[in-house]
């Protein structure tokens, strides 16, 4: 139970945090925060200018324009986009679903080749195999998301036709875009687990199992993952940020709608609401994710469950 | 990684940082006026990878351009090392309260993806070569403090501060003359690693369009230009990108040879 509020506890805090720090940025944009939200049309109309001043407040103090911000954030008010003319929920949830299919799918990709790769290539002293995967990863590492949808682009689009050139047109306008997001983070996922898994095969258990008969792949599979993939929960945090931010730029890259476009165009636009939304909406990702991580802890580690 | 790598490395990151200062030497063509008259030719002799739309120089755009991704890698790094240094030290330093609050803050920013805070950045800064530079090093803020607050816990407890602190020496002294040295030299080593995800970071917000604006022969920009020409110019995309991955591997090698030195010297 404790874990349980604290665990909470430290959710609220990085939600509160993630929007102290939009409600400091729409304030430390150049220029006062009204001329700001209506970007252009502020230059044209005055009467448009009071009413955003009037609306939001900018009259009162800060601790006071802070504190209700606050608040608004917490009834799930985010507030609108000034280029869309409609709230920023609106605007966001519009766009959420291709993100998150693309998401969805690149996880399931990295997750699979980070699996196999691991499971087959484990606790094995096959020649130039080492060197292979730190030269992979090395590659993985250097390889910006950017390019490597561009070279992808170039290949199987262009060159040979397979695959649709931009937008979400059905399934296989996905696959190019999955792979570019879910390669390198494969790599770096399959990387660890391998480690983690190189370990756990010379741990007792894994050497009792195979007294016990078990074949070598089944303790692959059964005891020395498990244990392989408490490492990569613990990546958890860093592979969401990846997924967000690689999202931004491979949606950019394939001409995809979601909200890495709506983030481009917010930014471009100083669309500070829309902004604002997009990080509150990743801050919420992070927490659901690693409060679901450290769920996962306890149902891969039975050793955590004590409490 | 052998030792003949790491001089390649070595030797290729030389290349690019004397490309980046004297491009000239490089190339006599010129890198951002348009030559209408020979746009889109394939690479040849001429034109070793080939000319974009307008007509410029692929080869010469690419060894323009290295000044400005070395600039945001090393800089951007460079920055982040101060900035994390000062703050870290505070942590370290300043008591409880002070600690909490920074170990908190940056516990915030490390969850929130890297790329969105420096877009968070560049929307408060505007696009451009220096917004993209302080971007890439607010970003890459939370880790490096993190090893400063470390490291200084550890200095902080050492017996040469102990001794220092017996002899009465005033604390900005021992701070200065002990802490920052032995915080700052396993920093360096760790930060040069760095800087091959800054020069990414970097390219990346450039190819977004959040960077040095045309006609600026800045690496990202020019993968985001040869997008469109993909299906009649590949070698307008494939070169800069090819450089971005070079440089990285190149610096990232380095790094690792440097890190590996350090620590066979500390053992």
């Amino acid at each position: 139970m404790r874990w349980l509020a604290g665990r909470v506890l430290a959710a609220v805090a990085v939600l509160w945090g993630a929007a102290t720090l939009t409600f400091l940025t729409l304030h430390l944009v150049p220029g006062d925060p009204a001329t700001v939200l209506l970007g252009g049309a502020a230059a044209t109309s005055s009467g448009l200018r009071e009413q955003v001043i009037a609306e939001y407040g900018f009259d009162d103090p800060i601790p006071v324009q802070y504190l209700r911000y606050l608040g608004r954030l917490l009834v799930g008010d985010l507030g609108e986009s000034y280029q869309q003319q409609l709230p920023v929920t609106t605007v966001i949830g519009e766009q959420l679903g291709p993100t998150l299919q693309l998401t969805a799918t690149a996880t399931v990709v990295a997750l699979a080749v980070a699996v196999l790769t691991a499971t087959a290539t484990a606790g094995r002293r096959l020649p130039g195999l080492r060197g292979l995967t730190s030269g992979l990863e090395l590659f993985a590492l250097s390889l910006p998301a950017f390019w490597l949808g561009t070279v992808l682009l170039a290949v199987f689009s262009f060159r040979l036709g397979l695959f649709p050139v931009a937008g979400d047109v059905g399934p296989t306008s996905l696959v190019l875009p999955t792979l570019t997001l879910a390669l390198p983070i494969a790599g770096i996922l399959a990387q660890t687990m391998r480690d983690g898994m190189d370990a756990a095969l010379q741990q007792p258990f894994a050497v009792t199992a195979r007294a016990r008969g078990l074949s070598d792949l089944a303790v692959r599979a059964r005891h020395a993952l498990r244990h392989a993939m408490l490492a990569t929960i613990t990546l958890s945090g860093w592979f969401v940020g990846h997924l967000i931010g690689g999202a931004v730029l491979v949606e950019s890259v394939f001409a995809r709608p979601g909200i890495g476009r709506v983030t481009l165009d917010a930014i471009n636009g100083k669309d500070i609401p829309v902004v604002t939304g997009v990080v509150m909406l990743s801050a919420l990702a992070f927490v659901v994710i690693s409060g679901v991580s450290d769920v996962l802890y306890r149902i891969v580690d039975p050793r955590l469950r004590t409490d | 990684m052998t030792w003949i790598g790491r001089l390649v490395a070595g030797v290729v990151l030389g290349v690019l940082g004397v490309a980046a200062v004297f491009p000239g030497l490089f190339t006599d063509l010129p890198a951002t006026e348009p030559d209408l008259g020979s746009a889109l030719l394939p690479p040849g002799s001429q034109h070793w990878f080939g000319t974009d739309e307008l007509g410029r120089d692929v080869f010469s755009r690419v060894v323009h351009g290295a000044r400005y991704s070395l600039l945001v890698g090393f800089g951007a790094v460079a920055l982040s090392v101060a900035g994390a240094t000062v703050v870290g030290l505070l942590a370290a330093f300043g008591g409880r309260p002070v600690d909490r609050a920074v170990v908190g803050t940056m516990d915030l920013l490390l969850a929130l993806p890297g790329l969105l805070l420096a877009l968070l950045v560049i929307t408060v800064t505007g696009t451009g070569t220096a917004s993209v530079l302080l971007a890439v090093a607010v970003s890459s803020l939370p880790g490096f403090v993190r090893l400063v607050r470390a490291q200084a816990m550890v200095v902080r407890r050492s017996e040469y501060v102990a001794a220092a602190r017996c002899l009465g020496l005033p604390r900005w002294w021992i701070i200065w003359r002990h802490v920052v040295p032995n915080t700052l030299a396993p920093l360096v080593v760790v930060g040069t690693t760095g800087v091959g995800s800054a020069v990414v970071t970097g390219a990346g917000l450039s190819f977004l369009g959040l960077g040095p604006q045309a006609p600026t022969p800045e690496w990202g920009a020019m993968v985001s230009d040869g997008r469109h020409l993909l299906d009649q110019a590949w070698w307008v995309a494939l070169f800069p990108g090819l450089a971005i991955s070079v440089t990285v591997i190149a610096v990232t090698v380095c790094g690792r040879a440097l890190e590996r030195l350090s620590a066979t010297r500390t053992s």
